[in-house]
Parts: C-alpha cells; sequence; structure tokens
C-alpha cells in the first residue's frame, strides 16, 4: 500500500532487494555514492594498513627528519623522523577503531534510554531530558577534554567518553518517535494483546523507532573522528607517538610557520575526508530510511 | 437480570478527562448495561458520545472515574496493568483502524502468534497449526501469514486483527468501529465474519458503532447512547421498531436509506450535541428536543421499562408524549407510544 | 446549460521508487463526465477509485507526483487543464469552488471567522474595501443558516462545532458567487443529526442560486437522496452514470450492483455472493475491464476494453454484458 496525499494505492510498485535499493539509491544519490565509496576506501585502508604501509609508522629516522615528499617518503617525514604517509595511513585504524565502537555505545545507551524515556514519560523522563539538556549547557569538546584529564590517558576511556557524551543523541530521536508511537493504536492494541512493557519496548516500539537513530549513525561516527582528533590535538586521550590524525595535525601546526607543510596537511587531508565521507554517507542514510524524503528528491 | 448472568456487567460506570483550563470533560455519565454470554450488543451514538471510551474502559485501556466493570463475577475496575493481563486471554478487542492495529514491522503471523505466546503454553509448532487455524477461520489465505501489514488490504488487515483478538478464545471482544473504516464492498464481507463466528464459536461481542444499519444487522440487543449516557436500550428489532426515546427517534429518521425509492419524511434536529463539559441540569437531550416540556430541563429521566428488555430515559413517555412525528421510521410502524409500544413493537 | 465537462481525463501518479525505476500508478483512467447547471451530480466509489483526485484536478490542485497525462476539462467552455496559473485563479475560488472534508482542519486557527470569509471575496477583488468584504462575509453566513452571523464572524475557528464550522467554509464557498461547487465528502467526519442538516443547506443553495453541483461521497445513502445524477467510479473510471433513481433502481454495471448490494439495508447474509478482493493495482491495470477480477459474470471479452453501453438517453454502463442483462431482466 502506498499513498499519495489521502489517495491511497492498495498496492505497491515491486519491492526490491536490500542490495538493489542500495543500488537504486546509489544511482540517485551521488552525494552518499561518494561518501560510501570513501568510507570504504579508508575502512580497507585501516583493515590492511599493516600490510601497505612502507615503514613502521613509529620508526624513527634520525637521519632524516622533516624531509619533504619524495619518491622514498612519499608524505615526507616529521620532526621525530617518521614516515608521515605510513602514519597518516596506520591511523585511520585509530579513527574506525573508536568511532566504531563510541558509537557502538552511544546506540546501546541510547536507544533503551529513549525508549524507556518516551514510553514512560513522568518523573524518569522528565529527569533524564532535565539531565541531557544540562549537559548541553557545555560545548561537548571542552566537557570531553574535562573528563579524559581527570580519568587518565587511555584509548579505552576516549572511546567511552565520546560514546556516553554522544548517546543524548540517540536518546532524543528516539524518545521523539516513541512519544508519537506511544499513543498509536498498535502500541494500544499491544497493551490490549496482554503484552508486558518489557516486550512493548523492545518488540514493538523498537522495530519502529529507529529509523531516525539509524540514519544518525554515519553522521554521529563523523562527529566521533572529530572528536577524537580534536582530543589529541590538544593532547589529551591518544599519546605521542601513535599515529593519529589529531596530534599529528598538532605537530604539523607547529612547523606550518616554518614551511614543512607536508607535516600537518596530510594527516589533515586525510581526516577532512573522512568526516566527509562518513557525513554524506549520513545523507543517503537519511534518504534511506525516510521515504518523504526520497520523494522530495524525485 | 441479575450480575451471575451475564458476562460482564456496567454499574454507574462514569469517566471524567481534564479538559484543559480548569474544566472537566464528562465523557461517560453514569452508565449501566450488560452483556450476556454470546450475545452480540450494539452500542450506537454519535462521535463523542463516549461509546469508544466505555469500550476503552471495559478492556483497562482508560480507568473509570466511578463505578464499576465487572467481568465474570470479578470487579475489574481500576485493576493495575499486571493484575489485568491475566485476564487480557478472556478479553480482547478489535480497533477502528486496521491500518494503525498492526505492528508495521511484523509479519501477520507473527501478530497472530503474539497471544498464545503471551497467553499460553504451547509450543512453536502448536502455535503455528493454531495460527493457520485461525487464518481459516478469519477467511485469510494463509498465504498471507508471512507478509508484513503494509501489503495487506484493509479488510484484510481487519480479518489479521479479528483473528488476533480470537487466538486465546476470549469470552468476550469489544469492537470498537470495526467496520467503519472500511469500504463498503469489504465492511460486508467483516460483517458477514462477525456473524460467522457467532455462530462458530460462543464469544460474547461488544459491537460499537455510529452506523444504524450494520447495528442492526449484527446486534442482539443495543444500547443508544448520547452525551455519555445510556438513553434507551432493548432488543434490536424493537428498539427499530418502536423507538422510544425522542434521541432515537431522531437518530433513525436522520439515516440516510441508500435507496432514492425510500423518500422518507425526515426529522432533522436543531443544533448540535451540546458540549460534554457543562452538562445540562436535566434530561441532556432537552435542547434539542422536539417534545421536551419545561420539566425536562431540570428533572433527569430514569430508564422507564416498555416491555421487557426494552428501556427508554425519557420524562414524556408515562405521558405518551415522547413521539416527535408521524413520520415512518426505518420503515417501522408509524407512531410510537408507551401505550401502544407493546403492540407496535411486535407489529411488523 | 453544461457547465462543466471531463472528458478522458486521465491523472497519473508518476514517481521513481527506490530501485530507481519509474512507476506509473493509474489513478484516474479516461473520466469523462458533465456537471449542468441547478443540479447535484453524485460521485460515489471506494477508497482509491479516485473521487477526490478527480475533484482536485478539476482545482487544479494536483501536487507532483500527480499530473494530469490527458484529456480536457472544460468549465463554460475553457479548457482548464490548458489554463496559466493566474487565469486559473481567477476561476478557482469564485467560479468554481471547494468544500472539503474536515471543516475543521481547514480553517486558519488564528483568524476570525468573519475575517476568513472576508479574506477569500478579497483574493479576488483587491478592490474591494474592507467594509464591503465584511459584510459580504456576514451576508454569506446567513445566507448558510448561522444564527447571529455578526457576532458568530468574531468567533474563532476552536470555537466553533463540526457543522458550525462546515457552514463557515459552505459560505466561504459561496461568498464569490460560484457557478460550480464541488463537496468532497462534505458530511464524513460530521454526525448523523448534522449531516442531514449539511446536505438540505446544500440541496437548497443548488436550487436557489441555479449552481451546479458535484458531492464527492463513499455513503450511497447521500447520493440517494440528495443527487439528481449519480456516478460510479471504480479503479479510475466511470464505470456507470446515470439519473439516480435509475442507477439504483436498475443498476447495470456488476460493480454498481454489488456495491449497493453491500449497504446494510440490502445485505443478505444468506447469499453466497461475495465481493470479495480490493481494487485492482493502479500500477498494473488489467487490459481490459478493470473489475474483471472481482466480477462474478466476467468472460474471456472482458479482457478487451468494455464500450460504454448507453441504457437510456442518460443512463450508461462501462459494461460489454450491460445491455444483455436489460434483455434477460424485460
Amino acid at each position: 500500500m502506498t499513498t499519495f496525499e489521502n489517495f491511497r494505492v492498495e498496492a505497491e510498485p515491486p519491492e526490491y532487494s536490500v542490495g538493489r535499493r542500495m543500488i537504486g539509491l546509489a544511482r540517485r544519490s551521488g552525494t552518499a555514492t561518494i561518501g560510501l565509496a570513501v568510507v570504504v576506501v579508508f575502512g580497507v585502508v585501516a583493515l590492511i594498513a599493516p600490510l601497505i604501509i612502507p615503514y613502521d609508522p613509529v620508526a624513527i629516522f634520525t637521519d632524516r627528519l622533516l624531509q619533504p615528499p619524495s619518491a622514498t617518503h612519499w608524505f615526507g617525514t616529521d620532526g621525530n623522523g617518521m614516515d608521515v604517509f605510513s602514519r597518516v595511513l596506520y591511523a585511520a585504524r585509530y579513527a574506525f577503531g573508536v568511532a566504531v565502537p563510541a558509537v557502538t555505545i552511544s546506540v546501546l545507551i541510547g536507544v533503551p534510554l529513549g525508549l524507556l524515556t518516551g514510553y514512560r514519560g513522568g518523573m524518569f523522563d522528565e529527569v533524564t531530558v532535565r539531565f541531557m539538556d544540562s549537559l548541553r549547557v557545555f560545548p561537548l569538546i571542552v566537557l570531553a577534554l574535562a573528563v579524559v584529564a581527570a580519568t587518565g590517558q587511555s584509548l579505552l576511556n576516549v572511546i567511552l567518553i565520546i560514546g556516553i557524551l554522544d548517546s543524548p543523541v540517540f536518546v532524543r530521536l528516539v524518545r521523539a518517535e516513541v512519544l508519537q508511537l506511544r499513543s498509536s493504536t498498535f502500541v494500544e492494541a499491544a497493551v490490549a494483546t496482554g503484552n508486558p512493557v518489557r516486550r512493548i519496548l523492545f518488540v514493538h516500539l523498537l522495530l519502529n523507532s529507529t529509523k531516525g537513530a539509524m540514519a544518525q549513525v554515519a553522521v554521529r561516527a563523523a562527529w566521533a573522528v572529530r572528536i577524537m582528533a580534536t582530543l589529541a590535538f590538544f593532547g589529551v586521550g591518544i599519546e605521542a607517538p601513535t599515529p593519529e590524525w589529531g596530534s599529528m595535525i598538532r605537530q604539523g601546526a607547529e612547523y606550518m610557520a616554518t614551511g614543512q607543510w607536508w607535516v600537518g596537511v596530510f594527516p589533515g587531508v586525510a581526516l577532512i575526508l573522512l568526516v566527509l565521507g562518513f557525513n554524506m554517507m549520513g545523507d543517503g542514510l537519511q534518504d534511506l530510511f525516510d521515504p518523504r524524503r526520497r520523494a522530495e528528491k524525485r | 437480570m441479575s450480575p451471575g448472568d451475564s458476562i460482564l456487567d456496567v454499574q454507574n460506570l462514569s469517566k471524567f478527562f481534564p479538559g484543559g483550563r480548569g474544566t472537566t470533560i464528562h465523557a461517560v455519565n453514569d452508565v449501566s448495561f450488560a452483556i450476556r454470554p454470546g450475545e452480540i450488543l450494539g452500542m450506537v451514538g454519535e462521535s463523542g458520545s463516549g461509546k469508544s471510551t466505555i469500550g476503552r474502559a471495559i478492556v483497562g485501556l482508560a480507568h473509570a472515574t466511578s463505578g464499576q466493570i465487572i467481568f465474570r463475577g470479578q470487579d475489574i475496575t481500576g485493576l493495575p496493568e499486571k493484575k489485568f493481563r491475566g485476564l487480557r486471554k478472556d478479553l480482547q478487542i478489535v480497533f477502528q483502524d486496521p491500518w494503525g492495529a498492526l505492528n508495521p514491522r511484523l509479519k501477520v503471523r507473527t501478530i497472530v502468534e503474539e497471544p498464545l505466546r503471551l497467553h499460553t503454553q504451547m509450543n512453536a509448532t502448536d502455535r503455528r497449526r493454531r495460527v493457520e487455524e485461525l487464518a481459516q477461520l478469519v477467511r485469510l489465505n494463509a498465504g498471507l501469514l508471512t507478509r508484513y501489514p503494509n501489503e495487506l488490504s484493509g479488510g484484510q488487515l481487519q480479518r489479521v486483527c479479528i483473528a488476533r483478538a480470537l487466538a486465546t478464545n476470549p469470552e468476550l471482544i469489544v469492537l470498537d468501529e470495526p467496520t467503519s473504516s472500511l469500504d463498503l464492498s469489504v465492511r460486508a464481507g467483516i460483517l458477514r465474519l462477525l456473524l460467522e463466528l457467532r455462530t462458530e464459536t460462543s464469544i460474547a461481542m461488544l459491537f460499537i458503532s455510529h452506523d444504524l444499519g450494520t447495528v442492526r444487522l449484527i446486534s442482539d440487543r443495543i444500547v443508544v447512547i448520547y452525551l455519555g449516557r445510556i438513553v434507551e436500550q432493548g432488543p434490536t428489532e424493537q428498539v427499530f421498531k418502536a423507538p422510544a426515546h425522542p434521541y432515537t427517534q431522531a437518530l433513525l429518521s436522520a439515516h440516510l436509506p441508500p435507496d432514492p425509492a425510500i423518500d422518507q419524511g425526515r426529522h432533522i434536529l436543531e443544533g448540535e450535541i451540546p458540549s460534554s463539559v457543562t452538562l445540562p441540569e436535566g434530561c441532556f437531550f432537552a435542547g434539542r428536543c422536539p417534545v421536551a416540556v419545561e420539566a425536562c430541563s431540570h428533572q433527569r429521566p430514569t430508564m422507564v421499562t416498555l416491555d421487557g428488555d426494552h428501556q427508554a430515559a425519557c420524562l414524556r413517555i408515562s405521558e405518551g408524549a415522547n413521539s416527535i412525528g408521524d413520520a415512518p421510521i426505518l420503515g417501522g410502524p408509524k407512531q410510537v407510544s408507551a401505550q401502544s409500544n407493546t403492540a407496535s413493537g411486535r407489529t411488523p | 446549460m453544461t457547465l462543466l465537462e471531463v472528458q478522458n481525463l486521465h491523472t497519473h501518479f508518476i514517481t521513481r521508487d527506490i530501485g530507481n525505476q519509474v512507476q506509473v500508478a493509474k489513478a484516474l483512467n479516461s473520466v469523462s463526465f458533465k456537471v449542468d447547471a441547478g443540479e447535484i451530480l453524485g460521485l460515489v466509489g471506494e477508497t482509491g477509485a479516485g473521487k477526490s483526485l478527480t475533484a482536485l484536478s478539476i482545482m487544479g490542485l494536483l501536487r507532483p507526483p500527480a499530473e494530469i497525462v490527458d484529456g480536457s476539462i472544460r468549465f463554460e467552455g475553457e479548457d482548464i487543464v490548458a489554463m496559466q496559473r493566474d487565469e486559473l485563479n481567477r476561476i478557482r475560488g469564485a467560479a468554481i469552488a471547494m468544500v472539503g472534508q474536515n471543516p475543521r482542519g481547514a480553517l486558519d486557527p488564528l483568524t476570525r471567522i468573519g475575517e476568513q470569509i472576508a479574506r477569500v471575496a478579497r483574493a479576488h477583488d483587491p478592490q474591494l474595501s474592507n467594509d464591503k468584504a465584511t459584510s459580504m462575509a456576514v451576508e454569506s453566513m446567513e445566507r448558510v443558516g448561522i444564527a447571529d452571523p455578526l457576532r458568530r464572524a468574531q468567533a474563532w475557528p476552536h470555537e466553533l462545532s463540526g457543522g458550525m464550522a462546515q457552514r463557515v467554509l459552505i459560505a466561504m464557498a459561496l461568498i464569490n458567487g460560484p457557478r460550480l461547487l464541488i463537496a468532497d465528502e462534505p458530511t464524513t467526519g460530521l454526525d448523523v443529526t448534522v449531516q442531514a442538516q449539511i446536505l438540505d443547506l446544500l440541496r437548497a443553495l443548488v436550487q436557489e442560486l441555479n449552481m451546479g453541483a458535484m458531492i464527492i461521497t463513499h455513503d450511497l445513502g447521500v447520493v440517494a437522496q440528495y443527487c439528481n445524477r449519480t456516478a460510479v467510479m471504480y479503479a479510475g473510471r466511470i464505470v456507470e452514470e446515470g439519473g439516480t433513481r435509475s442507477v439504483f433502481g436498475d443498476p447495470r454495471h456488476p460493480y454498481t450492483k454489488a456495491l449497493i448490494g453491500s449497504t446494510p439495508e440490502k445485505l443478505d447474509f444468506t447469499l453466497d455472493a461475495e465481493v470479495g478482493g480490493g481494487p485492482p493495482n493502479l500500477y498494473a491495470l488489467p487490459p481490459g475491464c478493470h473489475y474483471i477480477d472481482r466480477c462474478p459474470k466476467a468472460a474471456a471479452q472482458c479482457n478487451s476494453m468494455p464500450p460504454n453501453l448507453a441504457l437510456s438517453a442518460t443512463h450508461h454502463a462501462l459494461c460489454h454484458f450491460a445491455a444483455g442483462d436489460q434483455a434477460r431482466a424485460s
């Protein structure tokens, strides 16, 4: 059944497999395709980085400090004499290694909390929403900096903090959907059928309220990559000499004035590309999950 | 009739909602009726008459402000959801909008199976068999069980809803306007199904509707409701042939027969249903009633028994002045009055 | 006098699906009918038959993905389909007015109703003074039976009951003296006792003002009691059209028969003939008769386009067997 305004067609155009849908979407949305391609390329690089990098990313060549790009060092070397090309590639592992688990944590916290606050309402909802709103008062980056500084420098901490701090996004998205669904007939019918609250939340509501959240996943991944890089830029979180774009940009910034541009520009470009890729992919995901947006884009 | 005879007894049920700015909406006002085992009770009223609220209160989706709902001798008024859940296998509801009443992300099979999963100890094979049996019972092609709701038509979806309600062999089903949002030709199929179900099972039904024609077809007895209050109740044919309350008469005469050859003189009521925020002091219908007298506006009428089960709440019945006109009503007898009621009720 | 003549109207929904394929839902397929001054045409059919879409096509209110792909709509001889936007704007809301369902949703919640009605008058005559427009609004309210119109003009939409809101919309439709009134399910959301009030009003206005009117409804009772002529729609086609008494008294298309037979008054559960199934898939319509899959009388020839058989000067049915039945009946 498809509906055009108030005209109901009790039949549907042919259904497609997920694969066909993706292809169809790809053909229609150039941005999404490019985004997906960029993310996939970075993903593959992250996976096989150890196999393709020419040098150990933390190997120091004391005789080759700050060399410009050349045939031996494609992206040149940095102030410690490390190969920038190998480091930029290897750092993709950290980007994905932080973004994927962090977003997963956000989803795992945000979705159930969104379901519960939306369905239950009352004091619990009130307190949760107020708490989340109060978090928004501080710029998240400042909060993240403070928390990491307080809890200690470790990759795990960075992941946890990004994951937890970003979970309100998912709480809000899911809660908004649930608030609308709560009074819908099928939820009432689920109550009348005798479903316990747990089943209403995790069967009936979950399946119908996560589209918005899922569409946001790629965008939040972009955010996680950015935050991680920012933390590293300030020297918080992942410590040098671990290959990480943020800290590399930080080092590069110091050499910018003296003309050794390659130290900072290459990791910067990599960071921008991946964040852009995730965001463009997010745009496509939103089209995929939201038929209304799809219709508008005809 | 003693409470023991009936499967459901609603006594003095009232339901008020806060109406904003400190006002109160009196949705249901002191309603009492009973449903006998295996019976189809029709509940007729216009929108805003509180009929759906009554249905929802019965299945525990709304909590009564006062009064009692007694199901199988047990007072279920205000029962907390945890305790109510145990009763739900015997007390089911079918909603008006079949497009909205089914989880769009679950397959039809899963939807129909759900009550079995929740209320019985059946294993997967037995559940599967029972679902197929139910599909057959509601005349739903078994091939549709593997589909999602948005692939089915309105009529098919309503059959799925009925199958889900029937799954655990309930004793009472509340049908809240089950055919109102369906197309005419589909509606007929659903009504036929409900009538067949009545003979095949012994499930009692509360059939809530604003459509007189439908209610007449399906109900054994009917209850007419106006502004959350019962104005008349009785065996269907008796009420249709000899409506005693002026509102029932007006309602019947406002019905448009789908046949241009029937040119009925209609009694068009003036005005509209008053607001349920400030209820009239006397008879709720007094303001629009063509036969109202002074007393009607300050004295609440009580139920007057006309003939056996047939009762109406109108002050003017005792004087025989309750008829709003001479026009024939749905092909029934010409004039209705208290004295002639017994006789006319039986006139063919 | 023929006010409106719709000929061969095709309105389709043209979309690109998620697989990036163009999909065409053929919602209206060669719809033709006429409305004369002083008469009420009833357009009946079930969900998705294309009744409202016909009205929207006439009013030029189609929005993508809906598109008129063929046919003409002539209002007083002028083809609306070919008209420019400002030309169309001159006609709609003035010479052709429409009353929709959900009257309360159709009113601007932040404007007093008198002002809203006056606004429609000023939209078509910018030179109109405020006072004149307001007095026209009050006059129009009076004409639709709103008691104490001067005071009511100051009311806000949320203070109105459903029936009163519908009267306000009718007053709004009448203010520019329309020659054709299209009422799309004018009483669907209203109570039974109010429905009759509104329909009586519409009928009286049509006679009084010698307008042409089209009532779109799924309720056979409304058509039977209020319309001079009846057109039955099924899957984007008018399958039967004629005088109301003729169509109801002697329905020739199997769908019309089934529809009338499905009304609670006519429903006979002892018969086994059940109108099963839903409307056909508009994305893949059968080549001939659209009713073929549900028709008890379907035969091989139904795979070809049925003729619009004239049963009398005014009664037509789109069925190969429409005349055959007549022979059998007499």
